[in-house]
């Protein structure tokens, strides 16, 4: 066994178990030299089923599919992390389809370099279908979505990035930077306050294009309006932690300052240079607005999970 | 008389906006700096820049094509953006022919361990020396102890100063390896190399640099994951040291420069294409090739910086390379490695060699279709993983775009690309 693949659950996600294993079933790395664990803290019923499907369909794979109560990927992923039997550990996200090539491009690179301290990322980009949506696109492009645009074909990698859509690190990793902080409760920061911790510790991170993932991620206006508002929440949980200074402290108080201004509608008609700044507008309240709600202990403003029946 | 229109003042606020961030009224105002003089190049650039720095690609795109109207050659800054604009958009496109052709490739990559070792074939080591009596001893003595030896052993002192001819003679004569060794006066790296190879009697050839050392298990591993059927040639991974022979970390200062390009090889969907960005195998001692390769290629060519990604290049044009992780080079990085005697001579070198290489490369389906240059008269059929925007589609487009190659080819050919690129978003359903 060379690599256990961590899979956490994300309620907005409305893609198929069945689908999402049957990429692990196509990998070029025999089935024999992996597995799959599921972790699931928001009831993707659904999912679940197709997973299920899977396991009937390729019994070859080894999969497990764990429920846990502690909400959020970071309590997902230290559950996983407990179970793991190999010695290399796949961070990938429900929404990430992986290529073919994506585990056996992992394992090689780790095998090439055998420091306890690199981490290796796959990208995970929108297909083309996904990106004719110009939000999609934009977030893209301009790297928002994840901190740097995936799609750029870099001369030097950004080596202090880490994300938890498609990574990879050797377990000993956690021996040195810790597992991931359950004080964040959604899908958000938790990945960010990981990579300070690895960067502390003298970490970083290797693209690995083998490693592509398809983002199957149907993500609209309102979707990312509320993963915004949660991503201020988290800023807020990351501040109270008292590790870092505020990069975002000048957003917050630009915000506050316009907090009365009415925001202009976004209009499909107008072009993508003219939405952005709406766009913007829109996401920066929202985290203005969770951020604050946060630092008031009010987490009403977050609808809970529905899991997708 | 009227005063002609001056676009100065609003590209001058522009850029002040611009430099502090804010790309959405930048955008504006270079918008009407162009309202006053439409053809404004640096006008046109900047806009262009803005809207990459906003993530409008595809935008971004449809201003350079406005620029490659113009006559004459892109200016350097221009031709540098729009590769990084044509790479993102190039980026990993899921149409049916490049699925079709990296599932290929890794069907390819995975049959590999199925075909037979060569058992039988034979390795000539080829050891160019030059001023290097501090690092001979390790040099040739990584050589004279790999578990698999050399068939032979042949060092060209090509005119050292220092007393390198003493020990090389010195630990020749103590090994029972066959071995031929010649000095002379100095002729070059690239001429020396060649030299040396011509007199190889073995299928396959090792470089080494009289400054670097093999892993004691190099050979070995080399011809277990070289010496098969279809296979002409490969490189290894390496580990940067120091003048002491320790070996540097990947966040060291002075290697993380190297270890970035080496590892490029990560960010390439082939060996072959990532040729195209840069040189990740680092040097001419990490390569292991076919004697036969090196006399379909034609020898490595006389540049003083890039001989060895140059002939890189031209043998992926032959034959895909494969990479086998666990033979190990070390690669020492020192004050008088040749690379860092100067800085812009080898970008320059650099520059011209892919110029005369892209011109091929772009549109050639046989290679080379015809003699472009001037040192080289072989022909050779095209390897199917040849890094050519006719095996590899936009991936070759993207790789090229993010090597600064793209400024070698025409302004007809830029903006084709260009319209292409921006269709496949228009043309994406809704």
């Amino acid at each position: 066994m060379k690599i256990s693949v961590l899979v956490s659950c994300d309620t907005e996600h409305h893609n198929s178990g069945f689908a999402y294993m049957e990429c692990f079933a196509r990998q070029t790395l025999p089935h024999d030299q992996f597995e799959i664990v599921v972790v699931d803290n928001l009831g993707r019923a659904a999912f679940r089923r197709g997973v299920a499907l899977a396991q009937a369909q390729f019994p070859s794979l080894s999969i497990r599919y764990e429920t846990i109560d502690r909400p959020g990927r970071a309590a997902a992923f230290n559950h996983g992390i407990a179970l793991a039997r190999a010695p290399l550990i796949a961070l990938i996200a429900d929404d990430a389809l992986p290529t073919p090539t994506l585990l056996a491009a992992h394992v090689a690179y780790h095998q090439r370099n055998p420091d306890p301290l690199a981490v290796t990322i796959g990208p995970m980009v929108f297909m083309e279908a996904l990106r004719a949506d110009p939000l999609r696109r934009w977030l893209e492009d301009s790297g928002t979505l994840f901190g740097v645009c995936l799609r750029q074909q870099f001369t030097l990698w950004p080596k202090q990035f880490f994300y938890t859509g498609n990574s990879c690190v050797k377990r000993v990793l956690f021996d040195k930077v810790g597992l991931f902080n359950e004080a964040f409760p959604w899908v958000t920061w938790d990945d960010y306050e990981f990579g300070l911790r690895l960067a502390a510790a003298g970490g970083y991170s290797q693209v690995v294009i083998g490693a592509l993932a398809w983002h199957e991620h149907y993500l609209g206006f309102d979707e990312r309006v509320v993963a915004m508002r949660k991503g201020g929440h988290s800023a807020c949980i990351h501040d109270q932690m008292g590790t870092q200074t505020s990069p975002w402290r000048s957003m917050l108080e630009a915000n506050a300052q316009q907090r009365n201004t009415v925001l202009p509608v976004d209009n499909a008609t107008l072009s993508l240079t003219q939405r952005v700044p709406i766009f913007k507008a829109h996401f920066d309240r929202a985290f203005a607005e969770g951020y604050e709600a946060e630092a008031r202990g009010d987490r009403s403003d977050i609808p809970a999970p529905t899991g997708d029946h | 008389m009227r005063a002609q229109p001056n676009a100065d003042a609003p590209k001058d606020v522009a850029l002040q906006a611009q430099l502090a961030g804010n790309f959405g009224v930048a955008e504006q105002l270079y918008r009407q700096a162009l309202k006053l003089a439409p053809l404004d190049v640096d006008a046109l650039h900047m806009l262009a820049l803005t809207q990459q720095q906003q993530g409008f690609v595809i935008e971004a795109l449809d201003t350079y094509r406005d620029l490659l109207e113009g006559p004459g050659s892109l200016p350097e800054a221009v031709a540098l953006n729009l590769s990084l604009s044509i790479a993102a958009a190039a980026y990993a496109v899921d149409s049916a022919d490049a699925q079709t052709q990296r599932a290929a490739y890794s069907a390819w990559l995975a049959s590999l361990t199925d075909l037979p070792v060569q058992r039988d074939a034979s390795v000539s080591v080829v050891l160019p020396s030059y001023n290097h009596a501090h690092y001979i001893d390790r040099a040739l003595r990584s050589v004279l102890e790999q578990s698999r030896p050399p068939d032979e052993v042949i060092v060209i002192d090509d005119g050292s100063s220092d007393d390198s001819v003493t020990q090389i003679r010195a630990l020749l004569a103590a090994s029972c390896i066959p071995h031929i060794f010649l000095a002379r006066e100095n002729r070059g790296a690239a001429q020396t190399l060649n030299e040396a190879i011509e007199r190889a009697s073995g299928d396959w050839i090792a470089p080494l640099n009289s400054d670097d050392f093999f892993d004691p298990l190099r050979l070995e591993r080399m011809l277990g994951g070289c010496a098969r059927d279809g296979i002409d040639w490969g490189f290894g991974s390496v580990d940067v040291v120091n003048q002491t022979g320790t070996t540097l970390s990947r966040t060291d200062a002075s290697a993380s420069m190297l270890y970035a390009t080496h590892d490029s090889i990560d960010m390439s969907e082939s060996l072959g294409l990532a040729f195209l960005r840069n040189n990740p195998a680092i040097s001419t001692g990490n390569l292991f090739f076919r004697k036969s390769l090196w006399q379909a290629v034609g020898g490595f060519s006389p540049l003083r910086y890039n001989h060895d990604w140059q002939f890189c290049l031209d043998a992926s044009m032959i034959s895909e390379p494969v990479f086998v992780p666990d033979a190990r080079y070390g690669y020492r990085w020192h004050n008088a490695n040749t690379i860092s005697e100067d800085h812009e001579k080898p970008r320059r070198e650099a520059a011209a060699m892919m110029h005369s290489f892209v011109h091929v490369a772009a549109a050639s389906a046989t290679w080379p279709v015809a003699n472009t240059r001037s040192d080289k008269n072989v022909t050779a059929p095209l390897s199917r993983f040849a890094p050519t925007a006719s095996v590899w589609g936009d991936a070759f487009w993207a790789m090229l775009a993010a090597g600064g190659g793209l400024s070698a080819l025409p302004r007809d050919v830029l903006s084709a690309l260009i319209s292409r690129l921006s269709g496949i978003s228009s043309a994406a359903p809704h």
